[in-house]
């Protein structure tokens, strides 16, 4: 039985990456992802979302339109509560049903990780693997697997910003934005591209040790109960000293994100903050000029600091 | 002894008035009535808020604010899920930073059962005895179970009645006698004796009229300025209006999401957050007994009801029922919902028409 598995490149791929591809590649099952989101994604996925969904959601039907012929079936899991006080935007919670709602003859394969309906995440590619026809010792090992190779990654990733941050002595700028975004090459990508050309270091929020900045997000807000945006207050209080200036990038009209980051701009002081929402429009002129203005001043700021 | 404490709940319809009953009996605090939501509090309420947050963010803020400025300094509101339950932190944030001195309380703090709610009570009014805590229970769902036959009757038959306003005059009459009650006894009988009246209201309605169904977010269904006064537009032209989504409703099956997704059948696999699944499920039981139209309303960027709008679509061509969607924001005008309204109306007479040839 050879089944072909198409995993969209975008929301939850840039959180599970590791997990899946490995997991899958465990268990001998041929995956195909699609690719960098580009003109033609983006337009698929305009064409076939609501109008007011999130430019990230949209995105995502892209890929799912790109992979519609690709595959057998495509993996679009629901995840919805990890743990206490971290739950996912509710356009988590309905991902397979809009897919299924829009392509009514694409099959999707899922898994459901909600532990408010006792769904671990064990629980839930235990269910995957059965889903796939393999038993439960294989599914084991391949998500001890999937899991340790994770660890690894993460490991390897943080290791080497910190390095970063204590070695070198560019302009360093905090990227605040969920991974979805800043690590799509056609949403976040010309963001992180463009400071690097400007001779400036970026810095990830969503890169940091997830204990500590699950604590230290509460410096910021006690309440908020969204695990990325959660991670990412952490990451800026875990940060925000040893770099010059935050840059929050949001896809319009992120519901978690207009709460926390005013949130954000109300609590985060002393350090020099830029909102930049990216929507569905071609053009990065406007991108451009801010964000070079914006290092202009951090570059002022720094030179005054060196001179006091 | 401390002060006692002013409470203000922002306005959803005519709820206040079990709210305030629930906050002066447990939770020992004074209430004051917000001022009626106009322009100005939208405005006041759109300057304070982020940009492209959901539309009831902006509208009770500016409700509270308005509030404090007449003496109110609690703040209640019933923060759980989707975005509704962060709202209690961001505003008060928020008002913070203008200079308020306020408190927020958030009836659900420690969760939505019983023993959550109790618990709550407690930490706001220490000597609360749990059998005055039953009791008022008792008589907030009470009158809200009330408030909703009455609503819905009205709804129904207000836009056959052949005095204008008669309807809504009684209603408010049992509205103003509910407010002084304490007692389930005392609701029970003005509920009887203005229904009793409101059902001699003369009424003329034809056998078969036009039936429109609502379905939509809790929060703009719910709230005549939130949505544009749409039901009174709607009854103007005659039409009967269906709504299953009440409060008493989210008492109990809002709760039951097995049962939802049962009733949303092919449509939805997942419950979809916020009250969407509902809106799905009650969309296609309406679409099942055969409704003329359906109209869908939300506040702008309401994630969870735009994750509904796919399986809608789908509904109204599987069982060749329109539906029409409404994003209601800070700067929607009545006007244009009113046209959108009319052309909706004649294009189910043509459809009437059509079928009956």
């Amino acid at each position: 039985m050879s089944m072909k598995v198409g995993i969209p490149r975008a929301l939850l791929y840039f959180k599970y990456r590791d997990m899946w591809i490995n997991f899958f590649r465990k268990l001998e099952i041929d995956i195909v992802i699609s690719p960098q989101t580009n003109r033609e994604i983006l337009n698929n996925g305009l064409k076939y979302s609501i109008d007011e969904s999130c430019l990230s959601s949209k995105v995502f039907m892209g890929h799912v339109e790109y992979l519609r012929d690709k595959c057998d079936l495509i993996f679009i899991p629901r995840v919805a509560k990890t743990g206490k006080k971290q739950e996912l935007c509710v356009k988590f919670f309905g991902l397979s049903d809009i897919v299924n709602n829009t392509f009514s003859e694409v099959k999707i394969l899922d898994y459901n990780h909600d532990v408010d309906k006792r769904q671990s995440e064990m629980k839930a590619y235990l269910d995957l693997g059965l889903k796939l026809g393999k038993s439960p010792m294989q599914i084991l090992k391949a998500y001890t697997y999937a899991f340790k190779c994770k660890l690894e990654k993460d490991k390897k990733r943080l290791d080497k910003q910190n390095e970063l941050l204590l070695f070198d002595d560019k302009l360093k700028v905090l990227i605040v934005s969920h991974s979805y975004n800043t690590y799509d090459e056609y949403i976040g990508g010309p963001v992180v591209n463009y400071l690097k050309e400007l001779n400036v270091t970026p810095i990830f929020a969503d890169i940091v040790d997830k204990k500590l900045a699950n604590k230290e997000a509460n410096n910021i807000s006690e309440k908020i109960y969204w695990a990325y945006n959660r991670e990412l207050l952490g990451g800026i209080e875990v940060y925000k000293d040893r770099v010059d200036g935050i840059i929050l990038i949001t896809t319009f009209p992120c519901g978690p994100d207009s709460l926390a980051n005013e949130m954000i701009t109300k609590r985060v002081k002393n350090k020099p903050i830029i909102t930049i929402i990216l929507d569905e429009q071609d053009g990065s002129a406007g991108m451009i000029t801010r964000i070079e203005s914006f290092i202009d001043i951090l570059q002022i700021r720094k030179a005054r600091k060196i001179v006091k | 002894m401390s002060k006692q404490k002013t409470a203000c709940f922002p306005q959803i319809a005519n709820y206040s008035i079990p709210v305030d009953m629930y906050v002066k009996n447990v939770l020992d605090m004074k209430t004051i009535t917000c001022p009626m939501t106009t322009k100005k509090t939208l405005e006041l309420g759109s300057k304070h808020s982020p940009d492209y947050v959901c539309t009831p963010f902006k509208y009770s803020l500016g409700n509270y604010i308005e509030a404090i400025e007449i003496g109110a300094d609690t703040l209640i509101i019933p923060a759980i899920g989707c975005r509704l339950g962060y709202y209690d932190e961001v505003q008060k944030t928020i008002l913070e930073d203008l200079g308020y001195k306020i408190n927020m309380v958030n009836l659900f703090e420690h969760g939505n059962n019983i023993m959550g709610i109790y618990k709550l009570c407690k930490t706001y009014n220490p000597k609360l005895k749990i059998k005055k805590f039953i009791k008022t229970l008792y008589l907030v769902s009470k009158t809200v179970i009330y408030m909703d036959i009455m609503e819905d009757y009205i709804r129904k038959n207000i836009g056959f009645e052949k005095e204008d306003g008669k309807m809504e005059k009684i209603y408010q009459l049992f509205l103003q006698g509910i407010k002084k009650s304490t007692r389930v006894k005392h609701v029970k009988k003005l509920y009887e004796k203005y229904f009793a009246m409101l059902k001699e209201v003369e009424i003329d309605k034809p056998e078969n009229p036009i039936r429109v169904g609502i379905v939509g977010d809790l929060y703009t269904i719910l709230e005549p300025f939130g949505n544009c006064n749409i039901e009174k537009h709607l009854a103007k032209k005659g039409i009967e209006i269906n709504r299953p989504m009440t409060l008493t409703h989210m008492f109990g099956e809002l709760q039951n999401e097995k049962l939802l997704l049962k009733q949303s059948g092919k449509y939805l696999k997942y419950a979809i957050g916020g009250n969407a699944t509902d809106s799905v499920a009650k969309a296609k039981m309406m679409a099942e007994n055969n409704i003329d139209g359906i109209i869908h309303i939300k506040a702008a960027s309401c994630t969870p009801e735009i994750t509904a709008m796919s399986a809608l679509q789908n509904i109204s061509n599987d069982y060749k029922v329109p539906i029409l969607y409404f994003t209601f924001d800070t700067e929607t005008s009545e006007t244009g919902v009113l046209t959108r309204i009319e052309a909706f109306h004649d294009m189910l007479i043509m459809k009437d028409l059509k079928e009956v040839r």
